[in-house]
């Protein structure tokens, strides 16, 4: 599904992605982990097409050349990004918002407009997904909105999408266990058939919730180590000095 | 209500500090104003032809204007031909070092605190001391010129260093440039020159006193500060003057030239006499005060903090046209009974990344009207320019005004440009709380106004920040709302 | 006909033809005709404006130079009795005005009784008092040059009341319209909100498609005590006419106004509105939303004058500039003394969508009492960037992703418009003009 190689990164000269190699596979989920400031959400917003980065090596993602397309073509072609720190759109309300989106992506893939009644029963039942109250899609996109409340809607955003590949960038961060157990279950609820995931995580502990098949260690703009989903408690146990200045270590088998 | 209008009155009530005269023998010229005086001016500083072919340039300008009438001021005209424009304490021949300097004039000084000696032994500040239109003594200097700063008066700038004079002097402020201004390019007679060489950081907070002495007197000094590229200065100037019945006028110039990666600091604490209770006397203090950042990453930084005068009409401003330029303006004014400011800041963005910020806290008591006016202009070429501008008033008891005049002008529309003002009295809760805690009434105002002022009073330096917030609530010893 | 030129030379060549133009009103009432006389004695005084005045230093003043436009002639005043132009099809305005007059035919046939509207020069037959008050010279309007002018020569207009206690079913619609070529037409509104009325009234500005017509229209508008009104000021065509709108407001007490000032397009347009909030406990709110583009001028003025206790004023000023357009946003607020417990909230936001568009803003303070809450603020920049991103990384095209966001950013001041079909009239024409 994708494959990153020897993927860069900088902003003003400042190199902060510094040759990433990572393959993720169809209906594998992988999670990244990495002590702060070691490029994580510089990746995620590299992959989704954010504007202000110098960006060299390689992205191919569904035999496309993903650096080369724009920001909304990459989520027309099924990317998602739930942000760190979604924006406030006063204004706009999530309807209003979610509506145009799957029409323009609709449209993108030649497919027509959503009718009408597809359209509320499909925001109905993602809506129960993440127990979210009714009147929760008229209001305006994130404005007001508690950090828990941020990360629901980002997640809900997700299932009413149905991304092929969504990149979870700290989601966990700011939720209480309850939000937490939600929004995982909204994660869980899509991971079937061929859909991917890229969970970004400072802890270990929304992996527990949304088990990854592979975990890679970021540091210093580098995969340092990777392996199975073991490694997170043990890195959780030993901290991340333990890889921090390691070279790229294997302690499990690569998946495809 | 009540209890303010209480405090009010107590604060109210406080004297002048600084109104006293000192009975200096002064050398002084005929009242009026004409070409003779100007050339009897240039003439008793012994300057260079130049200099006075600039006056007279100037002089002739200056008759083809008028004063402007926009700003939220009233006075009577003033009459430019009841004033004198030279007033010098005489002195038997020039100063070579503390002991010959006249022993009533540095009792004056230590009545303003600044005693000279004292100063330089202990903190280390330099000052250049203008009484009435002459400087006086430069402290500091010989440590000062090892490094290549020069710091001197302008007198003496003019006579020592004419090709500095003539390439930067009227290059910020032109003589055409405002009503007031042309008049002090025609006749100021004294004020601080401050040059600092190419990647030196002045070692020490250079300062200026100011004080009108002699009756009738006019003073319009003129401030030069150039800093080449990567140097920094930090200047203070503070100002004070005796008390009498009728208005003086004080009509200052000041021009900041920053090159690349240059700093300028510049700080004022404007203390002139306000007039009495009643409005009487007064200083009318009506400046131009202009800096450029000239090329890249420059920064210039106008802190004041304006309590005195009976008028105040001022406009520190920055022309931002080195890319990456930074430029600052934090103001405190105050006013109390009958006192008048118009004062605000000028920021004009040119070059690219230019960032400007302004901080003004205006303070209203008794029978005073305060009017913050500020123009931010963001031109065409002024990619990614960013303003932020935040201005508060506090009124203080029923007669007074408060007014916010800001100008915004943008047109690139990469620009930011965020203005925010509010208008508000001291909280009866806020007091309360302040007096449940065992703060008597003046206290807690006292605390809230310097709470009110804090973003700014943090910018002065620190010596300066003590005398600063004393004078603040001197300056509104009985007023609240 | 008689032409005349916008310039200085304006002022005299009406000062000429005033005399004769005075006895043309011979059905007048002498206090019409007296406030003629001290309109005409005002306007002598003042010059014409120009970029020195402090209230005219942003406007485009050229554009009012170029042409020389014609007078109705001797027949003024009169009525049209050709229908207007019919602007919501299916329906009828209550009232309309063609260049200035007053028409009486293809409007509303005035079914209801909750309100009551007629030509202006008629209801100004019947002396009262509050018609008296609403032809003196405006000496507030900051515009008064053109105040004046139009109280002098005045051809003239409509005139509705909301009776004591009624409240309207439906928006009260009246279009101004201008037909013909370089016309100038200066007509008059007056607008009676008496105790307890309730009601909303809807004016459209329906320009020339001949084009380069004037219009310079002055408003008064009462709100005796308790009364509702909710003014929608709409000019949406995009037409090469200059229009000069003067709205005055006076507020008595508990009394709650409400105006959307909302110019879409037009060539040049200047709105004046001044509130007084003479009554205790009154409010006023105050929306504008402009969207210039091309070389559209918009310029907008407000002044609220808070002149008694507990009242609130509420402000919000939006405008969107596109191509090489110019807009101008100056609002004041003034508390005076006895305004204690005032309530002032005032906020100006722009966008820029060009690097050729240019905005100017001037949002003033003027506060003389001490125990208020005032605050206001202004923001000038261009579409946030992360929102951009944003929504396209949703999938959205950038224009798309520009489009809604300006349609959002539009969509807050329109909210309060009360009438469901307007509201979406606007919105959806807010869409078209920024759908590429």
């Amino acid at each position: 599904m994708l494959i990153i190689k020897n993927l860069k990164a900088s902003v003003n000269g400042k190199e902060i992605l510094k040759g990433i190699d990572l393959e993720i596979g169809a209906g594998e989920v992988h999670g990244i982990m990495g002590p702060n400031g070691s490029g994580k959400s510089t990746l995620a917003s590299v992959l989704s097409g954010k504007p202000g980065y110098e960006v060299s090596g390689e992205a191919t993602y569904k035999g496309k050349n993903l650096l080369e397309l724009p920001p909304e073509e990459r989520a027309a072609e099924g990317l998602f990004l739930a942000f760190q720190y979604p924006v406030e759109i006063p204004g706009v309300s999530i309807i209003n918002f979610l509506k145009t989106c799957i029409n323009e992506i609709r449209q993108y893939r030649k497919t027509g407009p959503i009718p009408p009644k597809e359209f509320l029963s499909l925001i109905r039942e993602k809506q129960e997904l993440l127990q979210l109250d009714t009147n929760f899609i008229n209001r305006p996109v994130n404005e007001g909105f508690s950090g828990g409340e941020k990360k629901r809607n980002e997640i809900f955003q997700m299932a009413v999408l149905e991304p092929a590949l969504s990149i979870l960038d700290e989601t966990d961060s700011g939720l209480d266990i309850d939000a937490l157990k939600i929004v995982s279950n909204g994660v869980n609820a899509m991971r079937t058939g061929n859909r991917s995931f890229l969970v970004i995580t400072h802890y270990q502990r929304l992996l527990q919730y949304i088990v990854p098949d592979f975990i890679h260690v970021l540091s210093n703009g580098k995969i340092v180590k990777s392996g199975r989903k073991e490694l997170a408690l043990e890195l959780e146990e030993k901290g991340y000095d333990w890889v921090r200045e390691g070279r790229r270590q294997e302690t499990g088998n690569r998946g495809k | 209500m009540t209890e303010s209008n209480e405090i009010l009155t107590q604060l109210t009530g406080s004297e002048y500090k600084y109104g006293f005269y000192t009975d200096i023998e002064t050398d002084t010229a005929p009242k009026g104003l004409n070409e003779d005086i100007i050339r009897l001016i240039s003439h008793k500083k012994g300057e260079p032809d130049f200099m006075l072919a600039w006056r007279l340039k100037a002089y002739r300008h200056f008759l083809t204007m008028q004063e402007p009438s926009w700003a939220h001021i009233s006075h009577p005209p003033v009459n430019f031909q009841d004033i004198i424009y030279y007033a010098a304490p005489k002195k038997k021949s020039a100063p070579k070092n503390l002991d010959e300097v006249d022993p009533d004039l540095i009792t004056t000084f230590n009545k303003l605190g600044i005693p000279l000696e004292e100063q330089k032994m202990l903190t280390g500040v330099a000052v250049d001391a203008v009484m009435d239109s002459v400087s006086v003594k430069t402290t500091f200097k010989e440590e000062l010129n090892k490094l290549g700063i020069i710091f001197c008066s302008m007198s003496e700038a003019i006579r020592e260093h004419p090709e500095l004079i003539k390439k930067y002097l009227g290059s910020v402020v032109p003589y055409t440039d405002n009503f007031y201004a042309s008049l002090n390019s025609a006749v100021f007679t004294d004020g601080s020159f401050c040059y600092i060489p190419k990647n030196t950081r002045c070692p020490i907070e250079l300062s200026t006193y100011f004080r009108i002495n002699a009756a009738n007197t006019g003073q319009f000094e003129r401030t030069l500060i150039v800093a080449e590229e990567g140097s920094y200065v930090s200047y203070l100037e503070g100002c004070t003057a005796p008390m009498r019945d009728e208005n003086q006028l004080h009509a200052a110039v000041v021009e900041l030239i920053a090159h690349r990666n240059a700093e300028i600091k510049y700080s004022t604490i404007q203390n002139w006499w306000p007039g009495d209770k009643s409005g009487k006397g007064g200083i009318y203090n009506f400046v131009t005060k202009r800096g450029i950042c000239l090329d890249e990453n420059s920064k210039i930084s106008w802190t004041q903090v304006e309590t005195g005068s009976a008028i105040t009409w001022k406009y520190p401003s920055v022309i931002l046209r080195g890319d990456n330029s930074t430029g600052e303006f934090y103001s405190v004014a105050v006013t109390n009974n009958y006192q008048q400011a118009d004062t605000g800041t000028k920021m004009i963005h040119l070059g690219k990344n230019t960032k400007s910020t302004i901080v003004s806290k205006g303070i209203a008591a008794a029978f005073s009207n305060n009017s913050y006016r500020g123009l931010v202009r963001v031109e065409k070429n002024a990619v990614n320019a960013r303003n932020f501008s935040q201005c508060d008033s506090l009124l203080m008891g029923n007669r007074c005004g408060a007014h916010t005049y800001p100008y915004i002008e943008v047109k690139n529309k990469s620009a930011k440009v965020e203005h925010e003002a509010s208008t508000s009295k001291i909280g009866e809760d806020q007091l309360f709380y302040c007096t449940q805690r065992g703060l008597n009434k003046e206290k807690a105002v006292s605390m809230i106004v310097n709470g009110f002022c804090r973003e700014v009073m943090s910018k002065l330096p620190m010596e300066f920040a003590v005398e600063a917030q004393k004078l603040l609530a001197i300056s509104l010893e009985g007023s609240v709302g | 006909m008689i032409d005349i030129t916008m310039n200085n030379e304006l002022k005299n060549k009406f000062l000429t033809i005033f005399p004769n133009l005075l006895n043309s009103f011979p059905a007048e009432p002498n206090y019409v005709k007296e406030s003629r006389l001290k309109a005409i004695d005002a306007l002598a005084a003042v010059p014409f404006p120009s970029s020195k005045d402090e209230s005219w230093k942003y406007s485009l003043i050229q554009p009012l130079l170029v042409n020389t436009y014609s007078l109705p002639g001797n027949n003024f005043p009169s009525v049209k009795t050709s229908p207007p132009p019919v602007i919501h099809p299916g329906h009828f305005p209550d009232g309309a005005l063609i260049n200035g007059y007053y028409c009486i035919d293809g409007i509303g046939a005035g079914t209801e009784n909750n309100f009551m509207l007629k030509s202006l020069s008629v209801a100004a037959g019947k002396n009262d008092g509050m018609l008296t008050s609403s032809f003196s010279v405006n000496g507030n309007a900051d515009h008064s040059f053109f105040s004046h002018l139009n109280t002098a020569f005045w051809q003239d207009g409509i005139y509705i009341e909301i009776p004591c206690g009624k409240k309207t079913t439906k928006p009260v619609e009246i279009n101004i319209i201008s037909q013909g070529e370089r016309i100038l037409s200066q007509p008059r509104i007056f607008i009676n909100s008496a105790k307890n009325s309730h009601a909303e009234i809807h004016i459209y500005f329906y320009g020339s498609d001949e084009g380069n017509s004037f219009t310079n229209l002055v408003q008064n508008i009462h709100l005796d005590e308790n009364a509702f009104l909710n003014l929608v000021l709409f000019r949406s065509k995009d037409d090469n006419d200059i229009l000069l709108n003067s709205t005055e407001v006076q507020q008595e007490t508990g009394s709650h106004f409400i105006s959307h000032i909302i110019t879409l397009n037009g060539k040049w347009t200047r709105n004046v509105i001044n509130v007084s909030l003479l009554g205790k406990e009154s409010r006023a709110e105050l929306f504008g939303l402009y969207t210039p583009s091309g070389d559209q001028f918009t310029d907008n003025r407000t002044r609220i004058e808070h002149r008694a206790p507990n009242a609130s004023s509420n402000e919000f000023y939006k405008g969107v500039m596109d191509g090489k357009s110019t807009a101008i946003f100056n609002g004041k607020i003034f508390v005076g003394r006895d305004a204690q417990k005032t309530n002032a909230f005032q906020s100006n936001k722009n966008l820029l969508l060009s690097d050729r568009a240019v905005v100017f803003s001037k949002p003033e303070l003027q506060i003389y009492a001490d125990d208020v809450k005032c605050t206001h603020g202004s923001a000038t920049g261009s579409l946030d960037e992360d929102a951009l991103f944003y929504l396209r990384s949703r999938g959205m095209k950038y224009e798309t992703a520009k489009k809604i966001l300006v349609q959002a950013f539009a969509g807050d001041i329109v909210a309060g418009v009360g009438s469901e079909s307007l509201k979406n009239e606007i919105l959806s024409l807010i869409a078209g003009k920024f759908n590429s």
